[in-house]
C-alpha cells in the first residue's frame, strides 16, 4: 500500500464572508466556516474518497486542491511544489496535470458546443501535450471512454446523463492528467448507469495509473472506489482510515451515527438507526468538539470546551475525538 | 395477512401524446395493496412510477391520457368518479408527499396556515380546532416548538422539517394511502433515517397504507412489505421484499441488485453493470421492453411480450425464462 505521495493538504481553511453591506462585512466579519483546517496526503495512484453530509465541506475542499477555490490558510502541496501561492501563469502547466470530473453533466457541459469541441477544448489550451493530428487524439480518448465516433458533432442535449458524464471525463482525460478530483461523479445517475460509470473510472485508473479524489455522500460508492476515506463533519475531518477498517471498525461517534444510519440492501439485515437532531449552521458552530450537540457517546464537558486535537492510533488511522485523547 | 384490499391497479395504461409521438409512460401494469402494508414502487427515472402515482391521484393532465385500466380504491373505480368527488378523495382519502418540499409548499404562507387549509377543506373543524389540530400534527411529525414553528414560512425550515411538515400536511386529514413519491432523495441520509423513523412510527398508530416511490433498492429493504419493480412502463417483478430479495427472478430486478455496491460485504473488484441505456418510451423495442439490454435474452424474447405471472406464492415476474431462473437458483 505504500505509494509515493503525490498530494499533500495541510491544515487547509476556508471561510467565506456571508450577507450584508460591505460595512457588515467589514466590522461584523461573519463567515461561513466551509472548511477548518482538513490536512492529508494521497499517494500516487491510489483513491481518496471524501465523504460527509451537505455543508461538511468536501466540495470546497476538492475545489481548493484544484485551485478554483483559494484558500482562506493552508497550503496545497503537489508533488512537494506548493501551489497555494502561484499566479494563474505559473499554474497553467500545472492545471494540466490535476483535472476535474463534476457532479451533473448537464449543467457542467457547455450545450452550445458539440461533444468534439467540448472534449478538445483543453487540448486548445494546453498545445504541448499532444502533437500529432487533434482527430486521432479525440478518436482515441472517446475511445477509452466508451463513447462512440458518431457522438462527435452532437451535442449534450442529444445524450442520456451516463453519455454526458463520459463526456465530462473525456474532456478531463484529454489532457493526460495525472490526478482526477471527482466530485459527486454518479449522484445525478440512474443505479444501472452508475455502475457503468463507476467501472469505467475504475478501469481508467488501473489504464493509466491515475490518482483520484473521489468526493461523494453515498458510503457505499465511496467504499467501492477508495482505498482511504475521510469523514468530514461541518467543515472538519473526523475520522481518515483506509476503506476497510473505516467500514469494519468505526471509530469515531459520527462515523458510526452514520454507518447505523445507511440502509442495507438486505431486509433481513438490522434496521437503520437515525442519527437525532440537525447539521448546526456553519456561520457559529459548535464549541469545543462540532459534533457534541449530536453525539451519542459524549463524555462530558470537556467534549463542549475543548476542540479535541486529531489523534493518530496505533493503526494508523486518524480520529478527531476525546475519546481517544492521552 | 388477511387484511382488506385498499387499493388494486388493474392494467393501467397512461400516455401522454406529445408532438414527438406517443409517450407509452405506463404501459399496462397491475398492482395491489393492504390495509396497513407499505408497498415500495422501485424504478430509475423515466420507469413510470411517478406517472402510475399520479394516475391514483387523478393528476394526470394535458396532454397526458389514462388511456384503459382500472384503479380500485376501497371497491370502487376512481376512474369512474367525477372531478369533484376526486377533489373530496384528493388530500382526504389519498394524501401525497413529494420530493421537493420547497416547491411543494407556498412561500408566502406561513406552514401552520398551509396545514390548515387542507383540514378548512376536508374538515369542519372551527378556525380554534384547526390551530390546535395544526400545532398536534406538527408535535406528532417531530416539529420541536410546534406553536412557535407554525407561524414560520417554509424558507425558515431546515430539508428535513420541511419534509416532515409536508407529512403532516398529508396526515391532517387521516387518510387510508399514503402515497410518498421520493420523500427524502433530496436529503441527507442521517436526516433520511430520522424521516423513516417517523414514517415508521405513523404506520404503528394508523392502518394507513403507503405506496413508497424510490430509486433506491436499500431503502425498500429497510421500510417496506412489498415491492414492484418498474422498468419502462410496465411492472416486471413483485412481492414480498423478503422473497424478492432473497430470489429476485427477473433479470432486470437481478442486474440491478447486482449493480449496486454494498456497504456490508467486502469490496469486489468490479461491478455488474447492465449494458446499454433505458429504451426511448416513444420507441419501445420489440418483444420484451427489457431484451436489448439482457443478460438472458434469447431469440423468442423479441417475439413475445411476457406479462406478469404468479412465479411462487405472491411472487411475480414478467419473464420468459422466470421459472428456469427459479430453478437455476436451487
Amino acid at each position: 500500500m505504500e505509494k509515493a505521495e503525490l498530494v499533500r493538504v495541510h491544515n487547509l481553511v476556508k471561510h467565506f464572508p456571508v450577507g450584508g453591506d460591505w460595512f457588515a462585512q467589514l466590522f461584523e466579519r461573519r463567515v461561513v466556516h466551509a472548511v477548518d483546517g482538513a490536512s492529508f496526503t494521497i499517494g500516487r495512484g491510489a483513491t481518496m474518497g471524501l465523504v460527509g453530509e451537505s455543508g461538511s465541506g468536501k466540495t470546497t475542499v476538492g475545489r481548493m486542491i484544484a485551485r478554483l477555490v483559494r484558500p482562506t490558510e493552508g497550503r496545497v502541496l503537489f508533488e512537494d511544489i506548493d501551489i497555494t501561492g502561484l499566479s494563474h501563469n505559473e499554474l497553467l502547466p500545472w492545471r494540466r496535470r490535476v483535472q476535474m470530473i463534476f457532479q451533473d453533466p448537464s449543467t457542467s457541459l457547455n450545450r452550445r458546443k458539440t461533444v468534439g469541441q467540448i472534449i478538445s477544448e483543453p487540448l486548445k489550451i494546453h498545445r504541448d501535450v499532444y502533437r500529432g493530428r487533434l482527430e486521432d487524439r479525440l478518436r482515441e480518448i472517446m475511445e477509452m471512454t466508451g463513447l462512440p465516433g458518431r457522438f462527435l458533432n452532437r451535442y449534450p442535449h442529444e445524450l442520456s446523463g451516463g453519455q454526458r458524464q463520459r463526456v465530462g471525463i473525456a474532456r478531463a482525460l484529454s489532457v493526460d492528467p495525472e490526478f482526477i478530483i471527482c466530485d459527486e461523479p454518479v449522484t445525478a445517475l440512474d443505479v444501472s448507469i452508475q455502475a457503468q460509470i463507476i467501472n469505467l473510472l475504475l478501469d481508467l485508473q488501473q489504464r493509466l495509473g491515475l490518482t483520484y479524489l473521489f468526493i461523494a455522500h453515498d458510503l457505499s460508492i465511496v467504499k467501492h472506489m477508495s482505498d482511504s476515506i475521510a469523514v468530514m463533519y461541518l467543515g472538519q475531518i473526523m475520522e481518515h482510515a483506509p476503506a476497510r477498517q473505516l467500514f469494519e471498525e468505526p471509530r469515531h461517534p459520527y462515523t458510526r451515527s452514520l454507518l447505523a444510519a445507511v440502509p442495507r440492501l438486505d431486509p433481513e439485515s438490522p434496521r437503520r438507526k437515525a442519527l437525532g437532531g440537525e447539521v448546526p449552521s456553519p456561520i457559529t458552530p459548535p464549541s469545543g468538539c462540532r459534533f457534541h450537540p449530536r453525539c451519542p457517546e459524549k463524555i462530558g464537558r470537556i467534549c463542549e470546551e475543548r476542540e479535541p486535537p486529531e489523534t493518530v492510533l496505533p493503526d494508523g488511522r486518524r480520529v478527531k475525538c476525546h475519546l481517544y485523547g492521552s | 395477512m388477511n387484511n382488506a384490499t385498499l387499493l388494486k391497479i388493474e392494467d393501467l395504461v397512461t400516455r401522454f401524446h406529445t408532438e414527438y409521438g406517443v409517450v407509452r409512460a405506463v404501459d399496462g401494469s397491475s398492482m395491489h395493496l393492504d390495509e396497513g402494508e407499505t408497498l415500495g414502487l422501485v424504478g430509475e427515472s423515466g420507469s413510470g412510477k411517478s406517472v402510475t402515482a399520479f394516475s391514483v391521484m387523478g393528476l394526470i393532465e394535458n396532454p397526458g391520457r389514462i388511456e384503459s385500466g382500472r384503479i380500485y380504491f376501497k371497491g370502487e373505480d376512481l376512474l369512474a368518479r367525477s372531478d369533484a368527488a376526486m377533489r373530496r378523495i384528493r388530500g382526504k382519502e389519498i394524501a401525497i408527499v413529494f420530493q421537493d418540499s420547497l416547491s411543494s409548499l407556498n412561500p408566502t404562507m406561513t406552514v401552520g396556515d398551509q396545514i390548515g387549509r387542507v383540514l378548512r377543506y376536508h374538515t369542519s373543524l372551527s378556525a380554534r380546532e384547526i390551530r390546535g389540530r395544526v400545532i398536534e400534527l406538527l408535535e406528532q411529525v417531530g416539529i420541536s416548538e410546534p406553536q412557535k414553528r407554525a407561524g414560520n414560512y417554509p424558507h425558515e425550515f431546515s430539508g428535513g422539517m420541511r419534509q416532515r411538515a409536508l407529512i403532516a400536511m398529508a396526515i391532517s386529514a387521516n387518510p387510508s394511502l399514503l402515497i410518498l413519491d421520493e420523500p427524502t432523495t433530496a436529503l441527507d441520509v442521517t436526516i433520511e433515517a430520522q424521516i423513516f423513523e417517523l414514517i415508521e412510527m405513523l404506520k404503528r398508530q394508523t392502518s394507513m397504507g403507503i405506496i413508497l416511490i424510490t430509486h433506491d433498492l436499500s431503502v425498500v429493504a429497510n421500510a417496506c412489505d412489498r415491492v414492484a419493480i418498474m422498468y419502462s412502463g410496465r411492472i416486471v417483478e413483485s412481492g414480498s421484499v423478503k422473497e424478492i430479495f432473497r430470489s429476485p427472478l427477473h433479470p432486470y430486478t437481478r442486474g440491478l441488485m447486482h449493480s449496486i455496491p454494498r456497504i456490508d460485504t467486502p469490496r469486489e473488484e468490479k461491478l455488474y453493470s447492465i449494458p446499454g441505456e433505458v429504451p426511448d418510451l416513444i420507441t419501445l423495442p420489440e418483444g420484451c421492453n427489457f431484451q436489448p439490454r439482457c443478460a438472458y435474452a434469447k431469440e423468442k424474447c423479441t417475439q413475445t411480450d411476457p406479462s406478469l405471472e404468479e412465479i411462487e406464492t405472491d411472487h411475480h415476474a414478467a419473464c420468459i425464462f422466470a421459472r428456469e431462473i427459479r430453478d437455476g437458483e436451487s
